[in-house]
């Protein structure tokens, strides 16, 4: 092949991004897990299709339930896609560290930003191909052979996805800055992936069994019925009949996806390069005031410490809230899927700060013990360890209780029971910081909510953290219930639970970096 | 004079290599000493261990007279240790930094704050001190990680490889403080592969090979051991290691 050309430069980019898949640790169980997931994901749709099967096996129009499970699919792709490629996009502009060497060789900018984005877009399609390809093969098998045209509306989709995320990220490098917009892009692709997964939740709660509920989801279904504007005849659905071999929409999913990815690569290679240059050029231009108030003490010392770190950096702070975002819907779907009657607020409030407040403490605990940035420094230091470490995790519940208490305030006020979920609030915190801290791995903080193999610890101390959450939440569930038998039960599994926690530790022993 | 460091059969293993070997070294209080060797020595595989960060397989090591692992607290009181890439809090300030390390050796707050402006000054950081570590230079961050080994004011400062990455003024300075800390009675342990900082600034060198300390003394000493009566550190050091690979 020859060298310096646009090809060789994407092989490139793709045999980088090859070895750093494969050199991951656990790779192989990494492949096995997506594997089983895979297959388990195909007999899903399988079954998902088996009705309308006979409707695609022939040529002509495709059944409407059909393009409605195509739309949905679409849809979770394109999110996934974007997601996926404002990651990749942050790696190739910022993480990557050759863009140096490359732009100061004789290869033309715009080949190298060509390379950048089609290297994006061919990633995130052969992530999507470990699901589409076995579904292509079983739809050939199947006998219905129009749904490979899967392969074209996904090669469209990638190319529209990589393509914006590249004109997001440059973007944000020219409004804010590089050293911010690296931030403020991974900012918002939680934000996305939140906004998307409370958007998958609508139907769940609009069909709920609140007085209106009901009336809000007929509504919005009349959209989506014949004749509506979002019916199954719009335009908008374009990419999705492209799934079923549709030669025009495929055409014009393939079409506009290349014809984006063109716009992008002629509009965006010079700020690429700019923006690339600033990233290694640009001095911040905020400046803090210098002189803080000097505090000395050695507990405030350290939790001061531990506060700034996180206050200053908005990924880590957007990342760990931003479960909450993802915990309180789960809950509220799990609760009202639960039946009869619940106990009310009560029961949700007291259940949600139970569980969202354990895993809140978990991340801020990993944050500050895994995370630690100076580990030589602490363990060079005349402080006792323990200490250290109990500042700490006070510097992980802390927060988290300034947060959450006044939700049991609430529920005083509203002379619901309050002090049972709040004991139970605050010995789950303490119980989630503790096995956080047992099962801790040193770990590069912005590294932090990418790798969890590197830094997760100890896969059975992990399934004890995980049943420790859950059995917390359903404490909390029960004793709001006043179902105290088994509150008392569950409570005594999680000493039991606990025991087990701190024997496989000591077994372990620290490897802590401090 | 009292013994600032003193190593007793100190020994590390990795695996089935002994990176440092039944080490046995006196620094006396009041000098700077400087401690050389080659690539993968074992040089800051001793230092880690006398600074309590490495546990020793077998031996000991006393910082004023206290053990650094029968009494790590009295011990650590009176040591400050740089390593050769120093890990700094990336999203504090400079002065935010010098506190927590005040905070961890429990300096009042009366001292420490007026100590971590004058070394932020002395340093040349007082005008970046409205910045986050991160934007900081390789420089500027090895400065900073000086002023917190400094900023305590300890008897015994350990520094691995502490010109790494300064200019030449920067590193002229460091050498000045490092001599006026030795002046007041303090000591200081260095490793360098500069070793024209060696030869100007140590009273005393040790030189170190495969783990085990191939030579020791002035540099007088050293020139005798060696047979290089009028040779540079460099040659006598050339000599010396040659001479034990052989």
């Amino acid at each position: 092949m020859k060298t310096g050309t646009l090809r060789w430069l994407l092989g490139c980019e793709l045999r980088l991004w090859w070895r750093e898949i494969t050199a991951r640790p656990a790779a192989k169980t990494i492949f096995a897990v997506l594997g089983l997931s895979v297959a388990a994901l195909l007999v899903w749709l399988w079954f998902v299709f088996a009705e309308v099967r006979g409707g695609l096996s022939v040529e002509g129009a495709i059944p409407e339930p059909a393009l409605w499970i195509a739309v949905v699919l679409w849809l979770f792709g394109f999110f996934y896609a974007f997601y996926q490629a404002i990651e990749q996009s942050i790696v190739a502009l910022f993480d990557r560290g050759d863009l140096d060497l490359l732009v100061s060789s004789p290869i033309s900018t715009k080949v190298i930003f060509a390379s950048r984005l089609l290297g994006v877009a061919v990633e995130v399609f052969l992530s999507f191909c470990v699901v589409v390809v076995p579904a292509g093969a079983l739809a050939v098998l199947a006998g219905v052979p129009r749904l490979l045209g899967v392969f074209p509306a996904l090669m469209g989709m990638v190319l529209a996805a990589a393509s914006l995320a590249m004109l997001v990220t440059l973007g944000l490098v020219r409004l804010l800055g590089a050293r911010r917009a690296r931030t403020a892009a991974q900012v918002f692709s939680a934000l996305l992936a939140a906004v998307f997964f409370v958007a998958s939740q609508l139907p769940n709660w609009l069909a709920g069994s609140g007085p209106g509920d009901g009336v809000v989801w007929e509504r919005w279904l009349a959209l989506f019925a014949e004749g509506g504007p979002l019916g199954a005849q719009s335009w908008l659905w374009t990419p999705a009949r492209a799934v079923f071999a549709d030669p025009v929409a495929m055409l014009l999913t393939l079409g506009s996806g290349g014809a984006l990815g063109w716009l992008a690569t002629e509009t965006l290679y010079r700020a690429f390069v700019a923006g690339t240059q600033q990233s290694v050029t640009e001095s911040p231009k905020r400046r803090r005031s210098g002189e803080p108030r000097w505090h000395g003490d050695f507990g405030r010392a350290v939790l001061l410490k531990e506060w700034r770190l996180l206050l200053r950096n908005p990924y880590l702070l957007s990342q760990t809230f931003l479960q909450g975002v993802f915990l309180i819907p789960g809950l509220v779907v799990l609760l009202q899927n639960a039946g009869g009657p619940l106990g009310g607020t009560g029961t949700l409030a007291a259940t949600a700060a139970t569980v969202v407040g354990s895993s809140l403490v978990y991340t801020l605990t990993r944050i500050g013990v895994s995370g630690e940035e100076a580990p030589d420094l602490l363990r060079s230091c005349p402080t006792e360890r323990t200490k250290l470490v109990r500042l700490k995790l006070l510097a992980a519940l802390i927060p988290v209780w300034v947060l959450l208490l006044p939700l049991f305030g609430i529920l005083l006020v509203r002379g619901e029971p309050w002090l049972v979920p709040l004991g139970v609030f605050l010995a789950a915190t303490v119980a989630a910081a503790t096995l956080r801290l047992w099962n801790s791995r040193p770990i590069a903080l912005a590294e932090i909510f990418k790798s969890r193999a590197a830094g997760g610890g100890d896969p059975m101390l992990g399934i004890v953290e995980f049943v420790s959450l859950l059995g917390w939440g359903g404490v909390s569930f029960l004793a709001a219930r006043d179902n105290w038998a088994a509150a008392l039960l569950t409570l005594g599994a999680l000493g039991l639970l606990m025991a087990a926690g701190y024997w496989r530790s000591r077994q372990l022993g620290s490897s802590l970096g401090f | 004079m009292a013994i600032a460091l003193e190593l007793v059969a100190l020994t590390k293993r990795y695996g089935s290599q002994r990176a440092v070997d039944s080490l046995n070294l006196q620094i006396p209080e009041g000098m700077l000493y400087a401690l050389l060797g080659p690539n993968g020595a074992g040089k800051t595989t001793t230092l880690r261990m006398v600074a309590g960060l490495l546990a020793p397989d077998s031996g000991e090591a006393r910082i004023l007279g206290r053990s650094i692992t029968r009494e790590p607290a009295a011990a650590k009181q009176t040591l400050a240790y740089l390593p050769d890439e120093p890990l700094l809090y990336s999203k504090l300030l400079p002065m935010e930094h010098l506190e927590f390390v005040c905070g961890l050796w429990g300096v009042p707050a009366s001292e420490a704050e007026p100590r971590a402006r004058e070394l932020l000054k002395q340093l040349g950081l007082w005008e970046v001190r409205g910045q986050l570590i991160e934007t900081f230079s390789r420089g500027m961050k090895q400065k900073l990680a000086l002023a917190a080994a400094f900023v305590h004011r300890p008897r015994v400062i350990i520094l691995d490889e502490p010109l790494t990455g300064l200019d030449a003024a920067a590193a002229r300075l460091v050498k000045d403080m490092l001599g006026e800390h030795v002046a007041r009675g303090n000591t200081v342990i260095l490793t360098t592969h500069i070793m024209e900082v060696a030869e100007r600034l140590a009273q005393r060198i040790g030189i170190i090979n495969r783990g085990r300390l191939v030579a020791e003394g002035t540099l007088e000493q050293l020139r005798l051991r060696s047979g290089e009566a009028d040779g540079t550190l460099e040659s006598v050091f050339l000599e010396l290691v040659d001479r034990q690979d052989r």
